[in-house]
């Protein structure tokens, strides 16, 4: 069915006006402006469960883990920089999969940052010290 | 220069770290007042605003590589010194990046439908007011290029731009732009953060200028780079936006 006008067949697609007569009747809709957009689900609720604690607790024995076993040896160094983008995709993997053991990573990882940062009130450290660091 | 602020029992309290730790709280309130002015249930502001911390000082110290080069990787990067306070914290446009794209998911992982960012961006402007005295009272970067101006500070060596002043400076009169913009149609689901984001954006690329920051491509520094790199991102964001909003007009107009 064509459902365009004879009479703009020669206008771009964008331009041309639909030829109504041939058309199915419309259901009246709502007034623009008044269009109701599709329901999305409530955010999950979040809260303190086992597997928070879990996640908080594992990420701080894991972490110390790796961290006493190759201490003090040349392997730290790498396993140092293997760990920062294992952590953040463990975080953002266990947030999708298992929302609450991510968070209490989360948490972990941001309870030590804190620290480090009330800790550094006492450290003439600024923006860009790595550079005086050897 | 004042590098320490005052002494508690004789242990030295440094104003880099007093004002860093001071523009986190001063965030965060800002952040709880503007959630609760908005009705944001704290089940979202919490894990988000977690999440934007955690990023913030990820994104923060690994955007230093960037910045100031491959030879600091391996401080930046090693995972047991990102909680040695010695290092710093690094860069606030890095800090700025990871915060948004650890809020995005955050936000995205608890199941949030749209934006609940723009209570984000009048609370990093002021964070970054407070930010910027302990920058400047610690003698960061010795604080910007050698001046004449009146307003000269010297640094031990020389008159220099107090740089970190004028971001100061900046950010307060964004912030009051910002908070009287919080209500505008426009600026909603997300747009404020942006509008805040693109403005200090502009900003930082002529600010740094004046500073001592090193030169990594075409006379330009790496704050630079991400800069304009920042605004081709948002100018591509609106221009898609902008044809999407065109073509369902015209959808709509055919159909009518």
């Amino acid at each position: 069915m064509d459902t365009h006008n004879p009479d703009d067949q020669d206008r771009p697609f964008e331009e041309q006006t639909p030829n109504l007569s041939d058309m199915a009747p419309e259901e009246p809709g709502p007034p623009p402006g008044d269009e109701v957009l599709e329901a999305s689900p409530p955010p999950r609720k979040f809260k303190l469960s086992w597997n928070f604690v879990a996640g908080f607790l594992a990420w701080y024995l894991v972490t110390t883990l790796i961290y006493l076993s190759v201490s003090g040896q040349e392997i730290l160094i790498i396993c140092s920089g293997l760990l920062f983008p294992v952590n953040v995709v463990a975080l953002v993997v266990f947030l999708k999969k298992t929302p609450d053991v991510g968070w209490g990573m989360l948490s972990a990882l941001g309870l030590n940052l804190l620290i480090s940062l009330v800790r550094g009130l006492s450290t003439n450290a600024f923006c860009f010290i790595p550079f005086y660091i050897k | 220069m004042y590098p320490v602020l005052f002494e508690i029992n004789g242990v030295p309290i440094y104003a880099h770290g007093f004002f860093l730790n001071l523009a986190l709280l001063v965030c965060l309130l800002v952040i709880i007042s503007e959630g609760r002015r908005r009705r944001w249930p704290k089940e979202e502001i919490i894990p988000i605003t977690l999440a934007a911390f955690v990023g913030g000082m990820l994104g923060a110290r690994v955007s230093i590589v960037f910045f100031n080069g491959w030879e600091t990787a391996p401080v930046v990067l090693d995972f047991y010194r990102l909680f040695d306070p010695r290092i710093g914290p690094g860069s606030i446009l890095g800090g700025v990046a990871g915060a948004y794209l650890a809020g995005f998911i955050a936000s995205r992982a608890i199941g949030k439908a749209g934006c609940a960012c723009d209570a984000f961006a009048p609370a990093m402007a002021l964070a970054m007011v407070v930010g910027r005295i302990g920058c400047f009272l610690s003698g960061e970067d010795g604080l910007g290029k050698p001046t004449a101006l009146p307003w000269g500070v010297w640094n031990g060596s020389y008159l220099a731009h107090p740089a970190p002043l004028y971001d100061a400076a900046f950010n307060l009169t964004w912030f009051g732009a910002l908070v009287a913009l919080r209500n505008h149609p426009k600026l909603q689901n997300g747009n404020l953060l942006k509008f805040g984001l693109g403005g200090y954006a502009v900003f930082r690329f002529f600010v740094e200028f004046l500073r001592n920051n090193r030169l990594v491509l075409w006379g330009l520094t790496g704050q630079q780079l991400a800069c304009v790199l920042l605004l081709l991102a948002l100018a591509v964001y609106y221009g898609w936006q902008f044809s999407s909003v065109r073509l369902l007009e015209k959808r709509k107009l055919v159909r009518s």
